[in-house]
């Protein structure tokens, strides 16, 4: 092996003590003994190339600790035979680099889900009011009737029947909430899409008729699952269904209509789809509404349709927007089917 | 014309809300009919007696203050207690304002709701006794002459039989006449003990 002084900077070896060695002392112990394979197969066919085709390369230095690295590597012919040139770069501050953006965006995505919250107290309220204000007059209806001895067993049985429901329903809506603050929870699972659909449709009811919107569902009755973040997609679907209620604000009310959609997209994909009739997209260039910080509400951060992107895309999917024929906008959702046969 | 007994509508589209409310108030013996939505409300004839509207605020299609404003445009006479799930004070103050008995956010306490609609009825009730005395009155005015009528009018207003005589232009032995004729058809006691 031949030197230069950035190697020596960069490893902590002096040159006297690398000069003549092999390779693989540079190598971490780990990856040594497969090493020599990896040469061999490089002389076999020398081509100039990124060396560890995609996986992440460390390095190992002189005091035995390593640091991540990037190697392009390129045959020379010489007198003494082929001669392999290595270029290392030291991607460290790099690596450092993503994965403070990765955290970043974590946070954003937290803070957007405590937005979102935020803008859905009221629904959220409503939800379990009402499930609560069922349980106490139906209790309170019993024991009226219990005091004054006139309730058949038959007719208790209903009252209990009917708490223990709607308080099933309240605890449901509890687990939803539970499940939309948490931090972090990248956990995938086979989803019905139509599932997610209709759950959140079910949470942002109250949203809608303070809106003044009707919310129409048109559900492909047999779609493909997706392997999808619970969570996420929720955070997504609800995106897209408060934002096109904040579209329609401006427009009459018969014109208030959200439309969800889903359907199958050929073998490999599920697509969903809503659509409003409210003011539309910047006619210029309707994905902009996609970029950070782009708001066009008093009190919006932004970072709504931005996150519901990213996470669409983590999911291997698209997420897209375009002004719909007839006034208002329509937003795409397309995601890859889990390869598990079933609906 | 017969009052009909009372009557308490309940009106909310959450149909375990809608039983269990029902439930409450047949617990207290009350006659309770269920509707889900507020146009099938103003569908119907109105009820012929004191009658209460639990209307919840939120509903699809006419929600609960529209609904009120719609009633009180028809002059119609239902007493409104609303229940809400998700309660705001604008909305509050609203319903208020526009007559409401109650205002109440779910979960409520029964006994909250059964008071609610026990003065809800009370004010329906002497709504509905104003409104029947009144007619007898109408009923009775109506088989006066006109002269006789405007001898009333006089008479009402305080005036001597001299000063309604010469505004009508006649004698006060004729104006006598007519009071007595009006007197004895219709409230004669009240004007001797005065």
């Amino acid at each position: 092996m031949l030197v230069n002084a950035c190697v020596e900077k960069l490893f902590g070896y002096g040159r006297e003590e690398l000069i003549g060695q092999d390779v693989e002392l540079l190598v971490p112990e780990r990856f040594r003994g497969e090493h020599p394979a990896h040469r061999a197969d490089f002389h076999a066919a020398p081509a100039a190339r990124a060396m560890g085709a995609g996986r992440e390369l460390f390095a190992r230095r002189k005091d035995g600790t390593e640091f991540p690295v990037e190697i392009g590597i390129s045959p020379i012919q010489s007198p003494e035979g082929t001669l392999v040139l290595s270029a290392i770069v030291d991607i460290t501050a790099r690596k450092q680099a993503e994965a403070e953006a990765l955290q970043h965006r974590a946070e954003l995505a937290h803070l957007s889900r405590v937005a979102i919250m935020g803008e859905m107290a009221g629904s959220l309220a409503h939800e379990l009011n009402q499930p609560l204000g069922a349980i106490m007059a139906n209790a309170g209806a019993a024991l009226r009737f219990l005091e004054r001895d006139s309730l058949s067993g038959e007719n208790l049985r209903e009252v209990l029947q009917d708490i223990v429901a709607d308080a099933r329903r309240a605890s449901e809506v509890i687990h939803t909430i539970k499940g939309m603050g948490r931090k972090e929870e990248v956990a995938r699972q086979l989803l019905h899409l139509n599932d997610v659909i209709a759950e959140i449709v079910r949470l942002t009811r109250s949203d809608a008729l303070v809106h003044d919107c009707t919310v129409l569902t048109w559900l492909h009755p047999s779609l493909p699952k997706v392997e999808a973040n619970l969570v996420q997609l929720q955070e997504v679907f609800l995106n897209l269904i408060l934002n096109a209620f904040e579209a329609s604000k401006e427009v009459p009310t018969v014109r208030r209509r959200v439309i969800i959609r889903t359907e199958r997209d050929g073998d490999g994909a599920v697509r969903a789809s809503v659509r409003d009739y409210g003011t539309g997209l910047p006619a210029d260039m309707p994905e902009r509404v996609f970029d950070r910080f782009f708001s066009t509400k008093r009190e919006g951060m932004g970072i709504g349709l931005f996150i519901a992107r990213s996470i669409v895309v983590a999911h291997g999917g698209t997420l897209w927007a375009e002004n719909a024929e007839g006034g208002g906008a329509q937003f795409w959702l397309r995601l890859p089917a889990s390869k598990e046969i079933g609906v | 014309m017969t009052l009909a007994h009372a009557l308490v509508y309940v009106i909310d589209d959450d149909i375990s809300m809608r039983k269990a409310v029902g439930r409450l108030l047949e617990s207290e013996d009350y006659s309770v009919e269920m509707l889900t939505g507020a146009r099938e409300f103003l569908a119907r004839a109105p009820h012929t007696g004191p009658s209460c509207v639990i209307l919840d605020l939120n509903m699809p299609g006419l929600n609960g203050l529209e609904l009120q404003e719609a009633l009180a445009e028809r002059g119609r006479a239902e007493q409104v207690i609303f229940i809400t799930g998700g309660a705001s004070v604008p909305t509050c103050a609203q319903a208020m304002k526009a007559g409401a008995v109650d205002y109440l956010p779910k979960p409520f306490r029964d006994e909250d709701l059964l008071s609610a609609v026990k003065r809800a009825l009370e004010r329906s009730s002497e709504q509905w006794l104003q409104r029947l005395q009144r007619k007898e009155v109408r009923d009775r005015l109506a088989t006066l002459t006109p002269r006789e009528f405007e001898v009333l009018k006089g008479v009402i207003a305080g005036r001597l039989n001299k000063q309604i005589a010469s505004q009508l232009g006649t004698t006060e032995g004729t104006i006598k006449v007519h009071r007595g004729r009006v007197g004895r058809r219709w409230v004669r006691h009240r004007w001797r003990s005065s």
